[in-house]
């Protein structure tokens, strides 16, 4: 083989895995609509995950904070900066802000958010690993079957097939 | 020329694009609420309470309701008809909802008269379409308006009504192809009310069909459903015995007992030989009682001569009468292809009697007549238009085809599914009739064989996104109110027929706008319920307004000694030389009278007894098949002195000989895609006799013949013909 | 604690109507496949009324309805013969599982299975919009090349067992219902725990009108069924 050909079939090999790569690890974080750091909320002014995220102790999904809750302090708080004031404007016009998901599973795979939490008693950042000093939240953590599995055993918990792809 | 190089960088590629090609990911973007509702848990499904309408039973359902949208309907547990439970065509009606050919904008015509080619316009033109039509049939002649609909009861019905009443036209028509006249009327001769029973199969020991097909059609098969299942299983030591006679195995009459094959049209005599037995032998306190009756005329009616006319044999009769009169109580039930004979009175009447001689007129396991009125007696003169009206309106329908033909009519609002153009008989030439209407309006939500003939169309929502109230016709004490609402918010640009006539009366002024003086039919739903101490609120999340005590049921005035039912033969039109066999057409258990033809669920369930999906199909039984050279799956032509069409043979193992049965709800030409070309229409084989004391459509009336025919394809059926798997072999 | 689930369909109250069928169908996303490929034998439903037409009394011919889920046999066929364990019982719930992920549609465990309840995904079959609006969020749409069938609507019992989580009780006696069990309008599906020595299924386990499909196979069916009683005489 040429080494043209080595390097154009090395080149299309890795550029393969790159795509199939489950998670943008450490990837360019998504372009947000507003750009909400969670250093600030959550690191400097002690806010807690579930606060924001009310549904994460009741649903399979954490949910993202209504435009009321964020008007909750920023009715007054802050309200000269500019991203604030998109905010503002967003609620002024009655419109959801239509943030961009950053933490992305396996298509097939059933995650109920509130077993987690609730009942797991597992930490937030065990999955979201370093968003509470992420100024453009990003995901980092890979979420290989393997990984979960891992902690599923050893917390003893359900490794069967159907708890997750039904 | 590809060397190496190319062909491995192009194999990568391909296959690299193939990887990549099977990736659907999770969404993008994640949107919140503005402002969260409450009590809202985010991915819980909210479940409203609302009002089936596949099918005029009217069973309460909830519909699971996730994120906006409709997901699943099941019954409502609270609801006396269904009792949670609900059949095939109401487990569809999601498909209905979000069918890809329901109509989102008005339609007017685009093409020739009865094309079917329509141009979408917006609303403003098309009310101003309507409101010209309206406007200048009211000034000129307020007569020659005619509203068609399906029969229609609740406050929709009260708005209809109001609405033709202050236009100044009397011609306010409804049509039911399975309207139940000659049931109201037998049950008016026999125990003097002239309304539907209750049937008590719950309490019942033993239970008498005529021709009864209740399990999967009828006047409420949920109802029946349940009640048959509590009748064999709620109580320990009781099981009950089911005798069915009719001219099928049916899919009701697989679960009976017995199934006796009788020629159709001929239920009445055998009610009359098991009427003899029972007073000759004084089997009931009733029939010992009844020595009028035999007197004049019972005792004539032997199960010998009956057997001879019938096909049932003397012994079975007499078996049948002798465990009927031991195993009280006992209730005898007719059904529509008893009384949609030519002699249907005659036949429901001989069966009404052998209730008065079972004495279970109000009684447990009996019949009994609620006092449906009562609940409304508040509403006044109008009450009665809430109720359910069991009629079919055929004498009504006759001579409104006859005024269209006329030129009688300068306008026509058309609704409901019971399509005037499919299921009436081919001789009434409805179609013709009704292009003589210079403008013809309808509302629906899809274009059927009759919408299509129309001039405008306005898009009505599903019964999925409409405020309303029902009022079931059987299967609860008679004062159960259904309350029905959106499920979803309507998705398409819909106005519900009751929202457009209140806005039309409003822009015709005058008696029109006063007598609709609201604001919304949701507006006046609330007024009327308003201050009858009902909280709608609560109400509305029941799906109703359940009453636990009935009111005092009616009380059947008839006494003394029963009247013997004056004997009639059924009439059959056509030669029997060149037409030999006997039609019997039944709804089927997936498409109703034809209304569920576009669900692709539906049509892809297959018929219990036929097994077969997607196409219609004729019956005919082994001895009858070998006689005229026909064998499973063979193609024939079915013709009768009014129409033919193609059809595959199913060879029938239990059905009386001599007759030919089709399923009605296939044969579709104007449908949508789903509902098309499957078939033909059995209704085009149907004569337009009528039944001789009422005037209600006799559909067993004619005879067929049955051609071999070389036909493409084949009858699709999930149970092989041939060689089937033996039961034994599954057990 | 574990549960066994298991369901009896008693025959003596199975009118055939088929609101079963489409109960389920539409609860668990199922397909449909048109004419053509129905006359290949393709239906995808998960639950069928098959009609036996059999001579009773009096040499007449009868007609009986059997609705066929899936069996969910302790000793499924199916289960030891997938190459990828794409089906394996649940040991949780003790019902046969079918994990789409898995499955290379080798469609090994449809031709073992003795009472022919599996169905195969030969297309991806369109579903037009917006008849997809309609689609259970609760579980997933398979594509095409898996396998699939019965499930005793897991989705429904894992629902169940979440809310009786949150609710810190065990799960009642019929709280937890099949599509199908649901909509039956006699009742003649009946779902339930059989770990529940209260429970309706327990009892009916014991009804001597109780029998299996093809029991001589061995394939111990947790879908058992009570034997239609038919009136003797006249």
């Amino acid at each position: 083989m040429t080494r043209n050909a080595i390097a154009s079939i090395l080149a299309l090999a890795t550029l393969a895995l790159a795509v199939l790569a489950p998670a943008r690890s450490a990837a360019a974080p998504p372009e947000q609509p507003i750009r909400y750091t969670h250093k600030v909320h959550v690191t400097d002014y002690k806010l807690d995950c579930r606060f924001c995220h009310v549904y994460a102790t009741k649903s399979a999904s954490a949910g993202i904070p209504s435009v009321a809750k964020c008007m909750m302090c920023h009715r007054t708080i802050a309200t000269d900066r500019p991203e604030i004031k998109k905010l503002a404007q967003y609620w002024k016009e009655k419109k959801p802000i239509p943030w961009v998901r950053v933490t992305e599973l396996q298509e097939y795979t059933y995650f109920p958010h509130f077993r987690m939490v609730t009942y797991g008693k597992v930490p937030c950042l065990t999955c979201h690993p370093g968003i509470d000093r992420d100024d453009i939240a990003v995901q980092r953590q890979e979420f290989g079957m393997g990984w979960c599995l891992t902690c599923h055993r050893g917390r003893g918990v359900s490794i069967d097939c159907w708890t997750c792809h039904i | 020329m590809l060397n190496r190089r190319g062909f491995l960088k192009i194999g990568g590629a391909t296959a690299f694009a193939a990887l990549f090609g099977g990736c659907e990911r999770l969404p993008k973007t994640l949107v919140p609420f503005v402002v969260p509702p409450e009590n809202y848990v985010l991915g819980e499904s909210l479940w409203y309470a609302s009002v089936c309408r596949q099918c005029p039973a009217g069973c309460g359902i909830v519909v699971r309701n996730s994120e906006g949208r409709a997901k699943k309907i099941e019954g409502n547990p609270l609801h006396p008809v269904n009792r949670g439970k609900l059949c095939a065509r109401g487990q569809a009606g999601l498909q209905a909802l979000y069918h890809p050919e329901r109509l989102g904008t008005p339609l007017k015509l685009d093409g020739p008269r009865g094309s079917g080619k329509f141009r979408e316009i917006p609303w403003e033109e098309a009310l101003r379409f309507l409101m010209t039509g309206l406007s200048s049939v009211r000034a000129e002649a307020p007569t020659a308006l005619l509203m068609l609909t399906d029969p229609m009861r609740g406050h929709r019905n009260l708005v209809s009504a109001r609405f033709m009443k202050a236009f100044g036209s009397p011609h306010r028509v409804a049509w039911d192809p399975f309207g139940q006249d000659a049931h109201l009327s037998a049950n008016e001769a026999v125990y003097g009310v002239r309304d539907l029973p209750e049937h008590d199969l719950a309490g019942t020991r033993y239970l008498l069909s005529f021709s009864g097909d209740f399990l999967e059609a009828g006047v409420s098969p949920v109802h029946f459903g349940h009640a048959y299942g509590r009748m064999r299983a709620a109580r320990p030591t009781v099981r009950g015995k089911f005798v069915h006679f009719g001219p099928r195995l049916s899919m009701t009459a697989a679960s009976a007992d017995a199934f006796l094959p009788v020629a159709p049209g001929t239920e009445g005599f055998v009610a009359l030989g098991i009427a003899h037995v029972m007073v000759r032998e004084k089997l009931t306190p009733a029939a010992a009682a009844a020595g009028g009756l035999w007197n004049a005329g019972l005792k004539e009616f032997t199960p010998a001569a009956a057997g001879e006319t019938t096909g049932v044999s003397a012994a079975d009769i007499e078996a049948v009468a002798r465990e009927f009169g031991s195993n009280q109580p006992g209730v005898a039930m007719a059904g529509d292809a008893a009384a949609s004979c030519t002699n249907g009175f005659f036949n429901l009447s001989a069966v009404g009697l052998l209730n008065l001689l079972a004495g279970n007129v109000g009684k447990p396991g009996g019949i009994s007549f609620p006092n449906r009125l009562a609940a409304f007696a508040s509403f006044g003169a109008e009450a009665k238009l809430l109720l359910p009206a069991a009629e079919s309106g055929y004498p009504a329908v006759r001579e409104a085809v006859e005024r269209m033909g006329q030129g009688a009519f300068r306008m026509a609002l058309l609704s409901g599914a019971t399509n005037p153009a499919f299921t009436l008989p081919p001789s009434f030439k409805f179609e013709e009739a009704l292009l003589k209407v210079p403008m013809i309006v309808s509302f629906a939500s899809f274009l059927d064989e009759t919408t299509s003939l129309s001039d405008l169309v306005l898009p009505t929502p599903t019964y999925l996104e409409e405020w309303g109230d029902d009022i079931p016709p059987a299967g609860h004490g008679g004062e159960a109110i259904t309350l029905g609402q959106p499920v979803v918010t309507p998705f398409r640009d819909t106005r519900s027929m009751p929202d457009v006539l209140i806005a039309a009366a409003k822009e015709l002024g005058g008696p029109a706008a006063a007598a609709l003086p609201w604001g919304s039919f949701r507006e006046y739903l609330e007024k009327a319920y308003a201050g009858r101490g009902i909280d709608l609120v609560e109400a509305h999340r029941n799906g109703g307004i359940f009453p636990e005590k009935a009111s005092a049921q009616r009380s059947t005035p008839k006494a003394g000694s029963p009247a013997l039912p004056k004997a009639a033969e059924a009439a059959f039109a056509g030669d029997p030389a060149r037409y030999p066999l006997l039609l019997h057409v039944y709804p089927s258990v997936a498409l109703s009278d034809g209304r569920g033809a576009n669900l692709p669920w539906l049509q892809e369930l297959p018929d219990p007894i036929a097994t077969a999906v997607w196409r219609n199909w004729v019956e005919v039984g082994p001895k009858t098949a070998a006689a005229l050279a026909l064998s499973d799956g063979d193609g024939v032509t079915v013709s009768s002195p009014f129409g033919s069409l193609q059809a595959f043979v199913f060879v029938h193992p239990a059905i009386a000989e001599g007759v030919a049965a089709m399923p009605l709800g296939q044969g579709h030409s104007r449908y949508g895609k789903y509902a098309a070309d499957r078939g033909g229409n059995p209704y085009a084989l149907l004569p337009a006799s009528v039944e001789s004391s009422t005037k209600a459509p006799a559909r067993h009336a004619t005879r067929v013949s049955l051609v071999k025919t070389r036909m493409k394809g084949a009858l699709v059926r999930t149970v092989h013909p041939e060689g089937q798997w033996l039961y034994e072999n599954i057990l | 604690m574990k549960r066994r689930w298991a369901m009896v369909i008693d025959m003596d109250l199975c009118t055939g109507c088929g609101a079963c069928v489409v109960a389920c169908v539409a609860e668990n996303n199922t397909p449909t496949v048109g004419e053509s490929e129905a006359g290949k034998g393709r239906l995808m439903q998960w639950i069928r009324v098959v009609r036996y037409f059999r001579k009773e009394e009096h040499d007449e011919t009868r007609a009986i309805f059997v609705a066929t889920p899936c069996m969910h046999c302790e000793k499924a066929p199916c289960e030891i013969v997938c190459p990828v364990y794409a089906t394996y019982h649940d040991e949780d719930d003790h019902v046969n599982a079918m994990v789409y992920n898995r499955c290379i549609g080798t469609r090994y465990c449809g031709n073992n299975c003795p009472y022919s309840v599996r169905v195969f995904n030969w297309w991806d079959y369109k579903r037009e919009k917006p008849l997809d609006e309609q689609l259970n969020p609760d579980l997933t749409v398979r594509s095409r090349g898996v396998m699939e069938k019965c499930s005793y609507c897991i989705q429904r019992i894992r629902r169940g067992k979440e809310t009786a989580l949150m609710e810190g009780r065990p799960i009642r006696d019929g709280e937890v219902l099949p599509a199908c069990a649901q909509t039956c309008p006699p009742g003649a599906i009946r779902f339930g725990d059989l770990n529940d020595p209260e429970s309706a299924v327990t009892r009916m386990m014991k009804d001597p009108r109780r029998f299996r499909l093809m029991e001589h196979l061995g394939t111990e069916p947790s879908t058992v069924y009570l034997k239609k009683m038919r009136a003797q005489g006249r």
